[in-house]
């Protein structure tokens, strides 16, 4: 009964919220599912489709590829990222603060633009190709495989910095002492304490590294050259109308998401139930290091940092230097790249930012009533609703896309070749991070605060306004900034739900690569990177907090 | 206000948390419900504060209903366990936060904050936020902003087993005092038997669910309905003894226990019945030239506490917890001393259950 009448505001919140996440997540995934059980040809039921992405070499091939740069960006993301994690959180390194935040900033930075940048620094006409050249050595190829995990790599190893480096400073010192105490080495300590503590983060990190590579769309597209993955045929069979086999993009669609969510469950089964965090009441002691070990620790840290990030600088560069098609004049300042952008072309600057803010702010209302239901709802009602809302996680953006646009292609309800369905994509896939970020801070507010409120005589739904929400606004802050710039920087899905006059900048920069224009991609992304750091920048300086640490 | 709890059952899935509980708590008491965790206190407390409802029963304030109420309209104060200050208000705003809910505005709140602010000795901390005070400063906050609304009832819920030993002691006589001042019924929570004999007017005892013995804190440790009441409520021994005959006139058993011989009151036993009867610790004294009940037993252990000395002594083929005064200390046992022991007739409790 008082369950009933506590939470009759929250009862329908969470129907809506039900209802919303089911008709845009749900049930289209269930139609491309449905869809690629069913013959092409004749329309009836198969397992044809299924069996061809196994039997046939094209096929196979993919989902070896898929795979492959994907095993092979993890492997590279633990080897790079947990040494990073422990030198800039356990010692005293200069700027260590600053290395953490830069640390993490690949990660936000869109990552077709990252693989614009390789090419523009050692593609057929890259910078570096040619100085090499000018000096008589030749640069290994950028283009294939290579070039798409050393992209994925140095892109995605935050991921692993961030869940290693934050779990060992869940780590409460008393442990590493107590362990010490018993008389172990500081190696011995290392290896039997820290380490195995540490571990779990370390899968975790590695599973969201792998869930990215392999739902990544642009990297292969752009420098993978001939080396097709699961991502970019789902797409392509989507796309080309003429030859298009939409029950094969359902099929490739669907083997995706299963590898995803099949990793993700074995995650949760195997790893989070070794989870040792624990609230630490003293986080482990900075330790100094020798005069000649922090240099080298340093040059690590910051090289690994700079060619992260140095990339992003060219891309910069180039938006303002004289080109012609894919030849670039280095060295030539003008301004016709950032003219075609800014003037001839602007619209796809408005769309991107109308759509991302408007996917924001209703995201970031979603997600406040989301994570509140599911922090505070214990049972299966709560549990349900965070499943179905984080599961776009593990959804690619192309299959996502997909989805959407076969399902609201016709019936009561058409969106596809609307912005509306842009906006609804977005919503949907970005909405998780505002539920991560606000429901951590919930976690915090023990529901007595909420309680306390309504005990002095507040009705329910003004206490939460009043005691809940000023106290989570930190995170819904963080969360709706990073809503917001994966929302710009988003390309996956854009590719598949946008048409003619609703370009964005990702589409732009997309197809400017494609067609070998160095120049206004570069123009376009310039604008991008700077519209992702700036708010970044500017949460950091004001809120003094870095929101991706909340991730 | 005079609460009534009638027949209040509350069930949480297969669980029934609170089974059938009849309470009726009198006007300006100080009543205390008593028990370990998980025993459905909270649950009932939370019941009156109306953040659960009860599945039978009905809860009446001043003989009215109050289920149909919802929490925010019961008109309670309740101090939380974690204390629940607003994080991002003062201290001055947390305490205004009911006054303004209800509608007061402008000098009267500030006249009131201030007035209870003084009460918990906390005028001047008026602007300073919770994460700036320590842990009993952040208490007399949460029981000031609980007070300062003139609540029908003051609900606390444990709401000292944050803070150290000490600082509990000082506090329940503050909140026992301010209680006395106001006049107001206060239904409280806690674990810690001895915080509720301290402070309470009438304990009632919980355990599983239901009430165990509604009693004034002396009544339940002189006289505790069962064993569990008495082992719950103080230390104790448990003698099991064996009835050999009753004397109906004074009421007075003979029983054996450990080949000894033992005559105590014990109304209604019956010859052939084994009787258990239950101890204090400081019921049990050295015996005398005119002691009755005596008995030989080995000190094994001694454990000094200033005031008292805690022994435990081998006796009737078992090992029992005697009590005794510290002020002779040349009359300090050693363990492996042989001592006569020996108990009143009065004392001992009968308790079958």
């Amino acid at each position: 009964m008082s369950r009933f009448r506590i939470f009759s505001v929250w009862n329908i919140v969470f129907v809506m919220a039900i209802v919303v996440l089911f008709l845009l997540v749900v049930y289209p995934m269930g139609s491309i599912f449905q869809a690629s059980l069913l013959s092409a040809e004749t329309g009836e039921f198969t397992w044809d489709n299924y069996l061809s992405v196994f039997t046939t070499k094209f096929y196979r091939r993919c989902l070896w590829n898929s795979f492959f740069l994907s095993a092979l960006a993890t492997v590279f993301s633990v080897i790079i990222g947990v040494p990073f994690a422990f030198l800039t959180t356990r010692y005293k390194l200069p700027h260590a603060s600053l290395l953490k935040t830069l640390g993490t900033l690949p990660l936000i930075l869109p990552t077709f633009i990252g693989a614009e940048a390789w090419l523009l620094l050692l593609g057929r006409n890259g910078i570096l190709t040619q100085f090499f050249h000018s000096i008589g050595l030749n640069t290994p190829s950028i283009y294939g495989w290579q070039g798409v995990v050393l992209v994925y790599t140095l892109q995605f190893f935050p991921f692993v910095f961030l869940m290693v480096s934050a779990a060992i400073n869940s780590v409460d010192r008393s442990l590493e002492e107590s362990a010490r105490n018993l008389g172990a080495s500081p190696w011995r300590v290392f290896r039997t304490v820290t380490l195995p503590v540490v571990t779990p983060s370390i899968a975790s990190g590695a599973l969201i590294v792998f869930c990215m590579s392999i739902e990544n769309f642009g990297v292969p597209t752009i420098i993978g050259n001939d080396y097709k993955v699961l991502a970019e045929q789902a797409y392509s069979e989507f796309v080309s109308e003429m030859g298009g086999n939409p029950s094969m993009a359902g099929a490739l669609s669907t083997v995706l998401v299963i590898i995803t969510l099949a990793l993700t469950v074995l995650q949760k089964v195997f790893v989070e139930r070794k989870s040792y965090s624990m609230s630490a009441l003293r986080p482990p002691e900075i330790l100094p290091l020798s005069k000649w070990k922090t240099r080298f620790a340093w040059l690590y840290c910051a090289g690994l940092v700079f060619v992260s990030l140095a990339p992003f600088l060219v891309v910069l560069v180039a938006a303002v230097t004289k080109t012609n098609g894919p030849v670039m004049y280095y060295g030539q300042f003008s301004l016709d790249n950032l003219a075609i952008a800014l003037q001839s072309a602007p619209r796809p600057i408005l769309n991107s930012f109308f759509l991302s803010t408007l996917a924001t702010i209703i995201g970031m209302f979603f997600g406040m009533a989301v994570s509140y239901i599911v922090v505070r709802r214990r049972g299966w009602s709560g549990y349900t609703l965070d499943l179905v809302m984080m599961l776009p996680l593990v959804i690619a953006g192309s299959v996502l896309g997909i989805a959407l646009a076969a399902t609201y292609n016709s019936g009561p309800v058409v969106l596809t070749g609307t912005w509306v369905i842009l906006v609804l994509a977005y919503f949907v896939r970005k909405t998780p991070f505002s539920v991560k970020t606000t429901s951590a801070l919930l976690h915090q507010i023990d529901a007595s605060v909420e309680e306390a409120s309504i005990n002095l005589g507040v009705p329910p739904l003004r206490s939460f306004l009043k005691v809940v929400v000023p106290v989570m606004l930190p995170g819904i802050i963080s969360g709706a900034i990073i809503m917001w710039v994966t929302t710009l920087a988003e390309l996956s899905s854009t590719i598949v739900l946008y048409y003619g006059p609703w370009s964005t900048m990702t589409v732009q920069v997309f197809q400017y690569i494609g067609s070998g224009d160095f120049g206004p991609a570069s123009a376009y992304g310039a604008i991008l990177i700077l519209s992702v750091i700036i708010p970044l920048f500017l949460l950091n300086k004001f809120l003094g907090r870095d929101p991706m640490q909340s991730l | 206000m005079v609460i009534e709890l009638k027949n209040i059952v509350k069930r949480f899935g297969q669980n029934t948390v609170v089974n059938h509980v009849d309470l009726t708590i009198g006007d300006g008491e100080f009543f205390t419900l008593l028990g370990p965790s998980g025993c459905g206190k909270t649950t009932l407390l939370r019941m009156i504060a109306g953040f659960n409802d009860p599945d039978e029963g009905d809860i009446l304030f001043g003989g009215e209903s109050i289920l149909h109420l919802p929490a925010h309209k019961r008109d309670t104060g309740m101090v939380f366990q974690n204390y629940a200050l607003f994080p991002h208000m003062s201290v001055e705003e947390n305490v205004a936060y009911g006054l303004r809910a209800r509608g007061i505005k402008g000098k009267e709140v500030k006249d009131r904050v201030r007035e209870v602010l003084e009460s918990v000795q906390l005028a001047d901390f008026a602007s300073r936020y919770p994460r700036q005070l320590s842990g009993g400063q952040q208490q007399r906050v949460a029981l000031a902003r609980a007070l300062v609304i003139r609540p029908r009832v003051l609900l606390c819920d444990e709401p000292l087993s944050n803070l150290d030993a000490k600082l509990r002691v000082s506090m329940r006589e503050e909140i026992r005092r301010i209680q006395q001042n106001l006049g107001i019924t206060t239904v409280y929570v806690t674990h810690d038997q001895e915080e509720a004999m301290a402070v309470s007017d009438r304990i009632a005892i919980f355990y599983a669910g239901h009430l165990q013995q509604v009693a004034s804190p002396a009544d339940i440790y002189f006289t505790p309905a069962n064993r569990f009441t008495a082992e719950f409520m103080g230390s104790c021994n448990i003698l099991e003894t064996q009835c050999t005959a009753y004397d109906e006139a004074t009421g007075m058993a003979t029983a054996v226990a450990g080949g000894v011989e033992f005559r105590f009151l014990s109304k209604g036993a019956v010859v052939g019945e084994s009787l258990p009867i239950m101890l204090r610790p400081d019921w049990i004294e050295a015996a005398t030239a005119d002691s009755q009940n005596v008995f030989p037993g080995v000190v094994r252990e001694r454990m000094f506490l200033g005031d008292s000395v805690v022994y435990q002594v081998e006796a009737l083929g078992r090992t029992l917890r005697v009590d005794m005064s510290s002020v002779n200390r040349d009359r300090m046992l050693n363990p492996g001393d042989a001592v006569a022991l020996s108990f009143a007739p009065e004392s001992p409790v009968t308790v079958r259950k």
